[in-house]
């Protein structure tokens, strides 16, 4: 059997990862299949839509309306919803939520259920909101044996194929060992900073960052994720002893639930794990900075605390015939397929994503940017910095551009020069703190390199070794897709015959 | 596909499991638009050349013909087609692939002959009103995993003339048992020690997801058991959700670590039916088979057998995913190895 995890069926399914934070949580109407972000919103929406008054109807409960009724309360609404009743007609009293039945979740996954805060009518705020297990064991506690088993065990099902795409992404992610144990030996070689610190841990996946930070010996980790992947963290928290210093919270870096969870003492480190391809695909980075403005403590590590982006020229024409399927598409069974070439996986339009042989390089790497996690805005990841790089040696032809990043983890107050140092043996001339590259020197990773490609009409012959290749390189948010990017390339050189010049636009959406 | 020819998608993927949810239509649809995966399917000689053979051998049952290409992709189909002598040819494709098959059936001179619709089958208007001929590549993972049979029947049904002919027509799951120790811990038991932590809680999670990969023979401890076939002018899309009872015989004595499950593909139709396996047994498919780990392993003996049930359904939440029970019993008079269960896995 071949080792490929990653075959079709991911590339159909998706790159999926569930360790991001993503910012979609809706709740569906009570009555409808329209979603809403905010509870309250859908409140109005019931009122002036279905003419049901959910506060009142609360209100109207009396004061032994504890968060189980209010569970109850709204399994009972949609059961009645599914059973076509118009909702104007509906009136809820004490007896009609006494049976516990209502207990047992009507759609699998309300989000509602777990934003009962917004429906008590008086809120007490000394009293946490409930995080799933409560809830469960509330339930445990309150529902008839036989009926436990069922509710419970179905939901817990449902919830386990939720997450389920998860276990092989998860599994490459933790494998790319040149990521995990960059953070692991970073954790590991300076437990000193983590030991009696408070840390948040943004987008915690199956919760690995968070265990090594409690390894090390951390006081307390919040460890937040929006993903249902938060429930096999708490359980993998479990299972190894941490519940009582890492807290899994299931939700929004951002959200009012999350924000009492962790609390108003503000945390002493920030760590995540949040680079895209590219460095900044997908935008997951707005996330980290917005948790680091709203808890991070002043003075506060980040963890990393540095990127880089760093680009070098790429000449390997046989290479990227391959990539582009060049010569595979100008004869298939017989047919002419050259349509195919263009807009294809490598073409003119979006950023691949490859391993690109080391001999493709054609010459040094660029630092075009520098990310100092703890001082930038999200402002500033929108950019236009200067390059300059020299050929190792006379192209045939300039095919594309290849971009990539490393990642640092310094120390804090540490004046470490990030270009002095080595990034693929960090630490080994006296370098502080730790680094990774994703470059194509070195192991590869699953971020592989974002590879731009020239226009074939583009690709210019005869750039001469030792010459200088200029030019600036542009990122910007796509304007449609916040968490894509366009990145721009304009570049000038020596040619045998003078100096010429290009730009390019590529995206990755 | 490998890594490094992933589409540039998604290092970070919204992992909201409600979100996605609500794009997995679209997502399905826009993942066939990538180049990469067309090239790796006209790669797939196996396939590719099935149907060519099946085609360009039966210019008696084409010529004059109007014939539907349904999930046309690239049109590499339909031009088959129309080289064995179709009157005309039309191709419907959901993905915006279309526009590049265009451009492709135009460089080829065949635009006359070939009608290229994007859109869903319920949706689209053809130029006919009745086809002769339905082609169609519509097999996926496990033969069901997004499988486009629901849209071939809904072609069938609507547009095939009586007596119309499909290609392919005949479809059929078999099952074996293999032995896989190595890789099933390296799958499975990698969960049990994360960098010094206990991730047991993914392993059970790990092992209801069957895995898409290249079976070796030598693994394959038992002979193949067809399981279900489906006969493409009757079968139903009701049919799709369905219980088999299956017996697997033990051909050797060994370990199973787990079930595989493969099909083959029909063309009865032909002159000289063609056929082609997507199995462990013959040259490499894109399909390669499907590998369903097992809580325990069974320690079997050559001559008993394995019993059980297959039970397959579109989810509910998503009907292009697969909810998957296998239940097995080993047959066997030693006490000691003993052992039945049941597998529940899902294809997302």
């Amino acid at each position: 059997m071949s080792d490929s995890d990653s075959d079709v069926a991911s590339s159909v399914g998706d790159i999926i990862e569930e360790i991001s934070e993503p910012d979609t949580t809706t709740f569906k109407c009570l009555f409808c299949e329209k979603e809403w972000n905010r509870v309250p919103e859908m409140f109005s929406h019931c009122q002036s839509e279905h003419k049901f008054h959910v506060e009142g109807s609360i209100k109207n409960l009396g004061p032994t309306c504890d968060d189980l009724t209010i569970i109850k309360l709204i399994n009972f609404l949609r059961v009645e919803a599914q059973k076509g009743i118009d909702p104007a007609t509906i009136t809820v009293t004490s007896e009609t939520l006494a049976d516990d039945k209502y207990l047992q979740p009507t759609l699998p996954d309300d989000a509602l259920l777990f934003e009962m805060g917004d429906f008590m009518p008086d809120f007490n705020e000394g009293d946490k909101p409930r995080d799933y297990d409560e809830y469960e064991a509330a339930l445990q506690k309150k529902v008839p044996d036989d009926l436990e088993k069922i509710t419970l065990d179905d939901h817990r099902d449902t919830s386990y194929f939720e997450s389920y795409k998860g276990a092989g992404i998860h599994r490459e992610m933790i494998e790319d060992r040149v990521r995990t144990e960059g953070y692991k030996d970073f954790i590991e070689k300076h437990a000193e900073l983590f030991k009696g610190k408070t840390v948040l841990d943004v987008g915690c996946g199956t919760g690995i960052l968070s265990l090594f930070c409690a390894r090390a010996g951390a006081k307390k980790v919040f460890a937040v994720d929006n993903s249902d992947i938060a429930m096999r963290a708490k359980e993998i928290v479990t299972k190894n002893g941490y519940q009582d210093r890492v807290e899994v919270i299931q939700g929004k870096i951002e959200d009012f639930h999350t924000q009492r969870l962790i609390g108003a003492g503000k945390v002493d480190i920030i760590v995540s794990e949040w680079m895209g391809y590219g460095l900044l695909f997908e935008g997951m980075l707005d996330s980290v900075l917005r948790a680091r403005d709203l808890y991070l403590k002043e003075g506060g590590l980040m963890v990393p605390s540095h990127c880089t982006l760093r680009v070098a020229p790429v000449s390997d024409s046989d290479w990227i015939a391959e990539q582009t399927g060049e010569k595979f598409w100008k004869d298939v069974y017989g047919f002419d397929f050259s349509p195919m070439l263009s807009g294809g996986l490598l073409g003119d339009r979006d950023i691949g994503v490859y391993d690109v042989p080391k001999t493709a390089i054609c010459g040094s790497a660029s630092t075009f940017y520098t990310i100092d996690i703890a001082s930038i805005t999200v402002k500033e990841l929108d950019f236009t910095a200067p390059f300059s790089v020299t050929l190792d040696r006379d192209l045939d032809s300039l095919d594309a551009f290849a971009i990539w990043f490393d990642t640092f983890f310094l120390p804090p107050g540490s004046k470490q020069d990030l270009e002095a140092g080595d990034v693929l043996n960090w630490g080994k001339n006296g370098e502080e703190g730790g680094a990774f590259s994703t470059g194509p020197v070195g192991t590869p990773t699953h971020w592989h390199q974002a590879v731009l490609l020239l226009k074939k009409e583009d690709r210019v012959r005869g750039l001469k070794n030792g010459s200088t290749l200029k030019g600036s390189i542009t990122y910007k948010k796509e304007r449609r897709d916040v968490r894509g990017i366009v990145v721009d390339v304009t570049w000038e050189g020596e040619g045998k015959e003078g100096p010429v010049s290009g730009t390019l636009s590529r995206t990755m959406a | 596909m490998t890594h490094n020819a992933a589409p540039a998608a998604s290092a970070h993927k919204d992992g909201d499991a409600l979100s996605a949810m609500a794009h997995s239509e679209a997502h399905y649809f826009n993942s066939y638009n990538h180049h990469g995966i067309h090239e790796e399917m006209l790669k797939d000689e196996v396939r590719t050349r099935s149907y060519r053979d099946a085609i360009y051998q039966n210019g008696h049952l084409f010529k004059d013909k109007v014939v539907l290409d349904v999930g046309c992709g690239t049109a590499i189909l339909s031009m088959f087609a129309v080289k064995a002598g179709a009157k005309h040819v039309i191709g419907v494709d959901m993905s915006t692939i279309i526009e590049k098959a265009k451009e492709i059936v135009e460089a080829n001179g065949m635009t006359s002959k070939i009608t290229l619709l994007q859109g869903k089958m319920e949706e689209v208007e053809l130029p006919y009103p009745k086809v002769d001929i339905i082609i169609s590549e519509w097999m996926g993972y496990f033969l069901l995993y997004e499988s486009m049979m629901d849209t071939v029947l809904y072609a069938r049904d609507k547009y095939l003339v009586k007596d119309g002919l499909i290609f392919p027509d005949k479809a059929t799951i078999f099952m074996a048992g293999i032995e896989d120790g190595e890789y099933k811990e390296e799958k499975i038991g990698f969960w049990d020690n994360v960098w010094g932590f206990d991730y047991t809680p993914l392993k059970r999670t790990a092992l209801t997801e069957p895995l898409v990969d290249t079976v070796d023979i030598k693994a394959v401890a038992t002979d193949p058991a067809a399981v279900i076939t489906f006969d493409l002018y009757t079968v139903t899309v009701a049919d799709l959700a369905f219980t088999k009872n299956y017996t697997i015989n033990v051909r050797r004595s060994d370990f199973i670590h787990a079930i595989i499950a493969w099909f083959d593909i029909e063309f009865s139709a032909c002159h000289k039916p063609i056929r082609f396996s997507t199995g462990p047994h013959t040259k490499y498919t894109h399909w390669k088979q499907t590998v369903f780990y097992l809580q325990d392993v069974l320690t079997v003996e050559e001559g008993e057998t394995i019993t059980g049930v297959l039970t397959n359904k579109p989810s509910e939440k998503n009907h292009r995913d697969l909810d998957i029970k296998i239940s097995y019993k080993l047959n066997t008079d030693d006490m000691h190895r003993q052992a039945a269960g049941e597998g529940v896995y899902k294809m997302c």
